[in-house]
């Protein structure tokens, strides 16, 4: 069964981390960790530092760690603008 | 005319005078792409921080914040974005020559000049132009922590009540061949939009709430705007770069041209002037 998707971007200043379709994203918001699904309500959220979980369609989890920042959700539009990600895993950018 | 010897040693220093201008031009080039790679990949986070704060900025209006609230302005900081190295025609020649006009316009003692690049401490430690601060050490590649450090500064003072306002002064980059000195209100923030802009009436959950999220999303607008000013004038820099060395190498070539020209035609006279005294000197034994 496959779960309904949405957009996420992932942003530090310095360049873009992420960006494409998932079906699922935990953020450590600064009043505890919340996951969201696609159709959720806006929503506009500090981050603390904490770790960022993103579920791609069929894939495997994938995370990094951020250091704080903002979150938002507007008509299945997600955004993290983190002050700094690091993690296992680095999109080279063109 | 010169001598023979005079004019090889000159197509000698000329030479190697084209290839370091040469190896410069290519290596601003290279830079120039990095540069300006790390410029463009700035954008994605400013537009869509740009875009939060608009959306939020009509309802945060009402309250009073201090780094919205344009107030009277008694004394600004003028924040000058120079380079580290120099060799980079007239980069920072146009970007002080801004600067010197509006410090000039200015009514004594109401602005003071907060100084980035080591180029820009050089020029302004000969001349009596009060200084806030310098950040000469801030190393050549526009970080995000580089624009921290000095929003943070900046921040400081403005909240202080030291300045009412903050001014940038730097090089925009728009192309490897076209770039513009440019003058920014850095702080207050403000110019938010006026009624009517954005709807900010839809149903948004925040939390912790909204002061505190304005309050932690108005320092990273200013680093965000700091650190693409930044970035924008290391790629003009490189941009400058290259062209003037462009222009240095074309022209060490044109010199080298006509040197070399001298030299055939003196060497000529002289193998010419040879052959007259030999010829000369067996006519005169026969």
């Amino acid at each position: 069964m496959a779960a309904a998707q949405f957009d996420l971007s992932i942003l530090t200043p310095e360049r873009a981390v992420f960006e494409g379709k998932v079906e699922y994203v935990q953020v450590p918001g600064s009043e505890g960790y919340l996951g969201v699904l696609a159709g959720h309500a806006a929503l506009v959220t500090e981050l603390a530092a904490g770790t960022l979980t993103v579920r791609e369609p069929g894939g495997e989890d994938r995370r990094w760690q951020v250091s704080g920042g903002f979150f938002e959700v507007a008509d299945d539009r997600a955004t993290v603008l983190a002050d700094e990600v690091s993690g296992e895993e680095t999109e080279e950018q063109g | 005319m010169a001598s023979l010897k005079v004019l090889r040693r000159r197509i000698r220093s000329v030479t190697s005078t084209r290839q370091i201008t040469k190896a410069m031009e290519m290596v601003a080039a290279a830079k120039l792409r990095r540069a300006q790679a790390r410029a463009l990949a700035t954008r994605p986070y400013a537009i869509r921080l740009t875009g939060m704060l608009e959306s939020l900025a009509a309802v945060a209006r009402e309250q009073e914040l201090p780094l919205f609230a344009a107030r009277e302005v008694k004394h600004t900081a003028l924040v000058v974005i120079g380079s580290n190295r120099g060799l980079c025609g007239g980069f920072n020649t146009n970007l002080f020559r801004a600067a010197e006009e509006r410090l000039r316009s200015a009514a004594p003692g109401s602005l003071a000049l907060v100084i980035v690049g080591r180029k820009a401490r050089d020029y302004f430690r000969r001349r009596t132009w009060p200084v806030l601060v310098t950040f000469a050490d801030l190393g050549d590649d526009a970080s995000v922590d580089s624009a921290r450090r000095v929003t943070a500064d900046l921040l400081a003072r403005f909240e202080s009540g030291a300045v009412d306002k903050v001014e940038i002064l730097y090089t925009r980059f728009h192309s490897a061949l076209r770039r513009q000195v440019t003058f920014e209100t850095f702080l207050p923030i403000g110019a938010a939009p006026a009624d009517g802009g954005p709807e900010v009436a839809r149903d948004i959950i925040f939390e912790p709430g909204l002061e505190p999220i304005f309050a932690a999303l108005l320092p990273r607008f200013a680093s965000a705007r700091m650190l693409a000013a930044l970035a924008d004038s290391r790629a003009s820099e490189e941009g400058a770069r290259m062209t003037a060395m462009g222009a240095a190498n074309k022209n060490a070539g044109e010199l080298l041209d006509l040197l070399v020209l001298q030299r055939n035609r003196l060497r000529q006279s002289m193998i010419t002037r040879e052959i007259l005294d030999i010829v000369g000197g067996a006519e005169a034994l026969k």
